[in-house]
């Protein structure tokens, strides 16, 4: 067991307190810090669209940060995600940390699945927390809602906004891989294929890339 | 910012204050209307370290970089610390951090110490008792109540009179617990200033 590994049995009372998705699931392996989380927004306009012009059935994407732990006395995994709250600017917020089980909890609004890069070590991992910790209240980058309706029903305009849309929730995560690792091994960490040049690739990568990509294995509720 | 450490306590003033940060600043006689905590202090290698803070806002417990705090001119800052914290005791403090962020802000505590002010003004009359058993909901926070709690919760037993910061004769445990302003913080004698004091 490594450091970042937390200390979740299966006991009894651990299963008297599974969230709902975990009952529909099965219960959440214990997760590691740099686990990556993907959430289908089930009732979300914007997150439909998405979904479609990216081909995925995942369309946001989040990074464990601190992994349960109810010996030190903390319940609940931590996750930092990149989110875009409201369409308009005053109120886009940019990178938080939060609780994972405010998506495991509401199973009418989100479905959770979970992957896992393998064969990193502690090092990697603890780069990739500080990495995502320094980008906390980062602002997030426009999300507008007239492209990707009209992405989702044009293969034209699609190319076009998947060339230049930032999916900042996934971009996030692919920057904090991609400065985590060691020089010669970056290329081990791009979730998409290394089409493009490294700015792109950390700019453009989306939910389903990750959901796809090799580089990382499923652990939880594969989609 | 280079020696901070987790658990330092951030006071924060706003400088074009709203009525509600006026007042508390008003009522706890006081310079200061936030506080907060330092969550994680994040090494770099060629650059200064990223401090991040936990604070009861809002929209609940929220991580934010101290930056946002003094980059602005909206804010001045003051820092204190309390004093032979262990580092154990500094680990079950951000255990707790992470164990309470998203929870709600205690809007209705808000409205009991407003409530509580008015009855002394107006009618002469302390009703601490009553907003503390009927409007207070102790599973939520305000910011200073939200930093009383860590420090209590985080120190061995025997070390929890030394993080109260509200001290005296007529405090019993209850408003010790849940009737602090930041104002308290800053003059606690519990506390060392680290930066900028003003009471």
């Amino acid at each position: 067991m490594t450091k970042h590994e937390g200390h979740r049995h299966g006991s009894t009372d651990d299963t008297q307190h599974l969230s709902a998705l975990e009952h529909a699931h099965g219960p959440l392996p214990q997760l590691m810090i740099g686990d990556i989380i993907l959430v289908r927004h089930k009732k979300s306009l914007i997150r439909n669209f998405l979904r479609k012009i990216t081909n995925s059935y995942w369309d946001h994407a989040a990074l464990v940060i601190f992994s349960r732990n109810p010996e030190k006395g903390y319940s609940s995994n931590i996750i930092a995600e990149a989110i875009q709250h409201r369409a308009i600017d005053a109120w886009r917020r940019g990178v938080e940390v939060h609780k994972m089980d405010r998506y495991l909890n509401e199973p009418d609004l989100y479905d959770v699945g979970v992957k896992r890069c393998m064969d990193i070590d502690d090092e990697i991992r603890d780069h990739v927390r500080a990495f995502t910790l320094m980008n906390v209240d980062a602002p997030y980058y426009r999300l507008p809602l007239a492209d990707l309706a009209l992405a989702s029903v044009s293969r034209v305009i699609r190319k076009f906004v998947l060339k230049r849309q930032r999916f900042t929730c996934s971009g996030l995560i692919q920057k904090a891989y991609w400065n985590a690792a060691p020089w010669e091994r970056r290329h081990g960490f791009a979730f998409r294929d290394f089409g493009d040049s490294p700015i792109e690739l950390q700019e453009l990568v989306s939910p389903g890339d990750i959901a796809k990509s090799d580089v990382c294995a499923w652990i939880w509720n594969r989609h | 910012m280079r020696n901070l450490q987790v658990a330092d306590i951030i006071l924060t003033r706003t400088k074009n204050a709203n009525w509600l940060l006026r007042g508390i600043r008003n009522v706890s006689r006081s310079h200061w209307n936030h506080s907060a905590l330092v969550f994680q202090v994040v090494h770099q290698e060629d650059a200064d370290p990223e401090v991040l803070i936990v604070e009861a806002l809002d929209h609940g417990i929220e991580i934010h970089r101290l930056h946002n705090y003094l980059d602005s001119k909206e804010f001045d800052i003051g820092i204190k610390r309390i004093p032979n914290l262990t580092e154990s005791e500094r680990e079950r403090i951000l255990a707790y951090f992470l164990e309470n962020i998203d929870t709600p802000y205690d809007f209705t505590r808000l409205f009991g110490y407003v409530l509580n002010r008015a009855a002394l003004k107006i009618a002469g009359v302390r009703i601490r008792d009553m907003v503390a058993q009927r409007i207070i909901n102790i599973d939520n926070f305000v910011c200073s109540t939200f930093t009383q709690r860590a420090f209590y919760l985080g120190v061995s037993p025997d070390k929890r009179d030394r993080v109260m910061f509200k001290e005296g004769a007529d405090t019993n445990f209850l408003y010790q617990l849940e009737f602090i302003s930041p104002g308290d913080i800053a003059k606690s004698t519990n506390t060392d200033w680290l930066y900028n004091p003003h009471e």
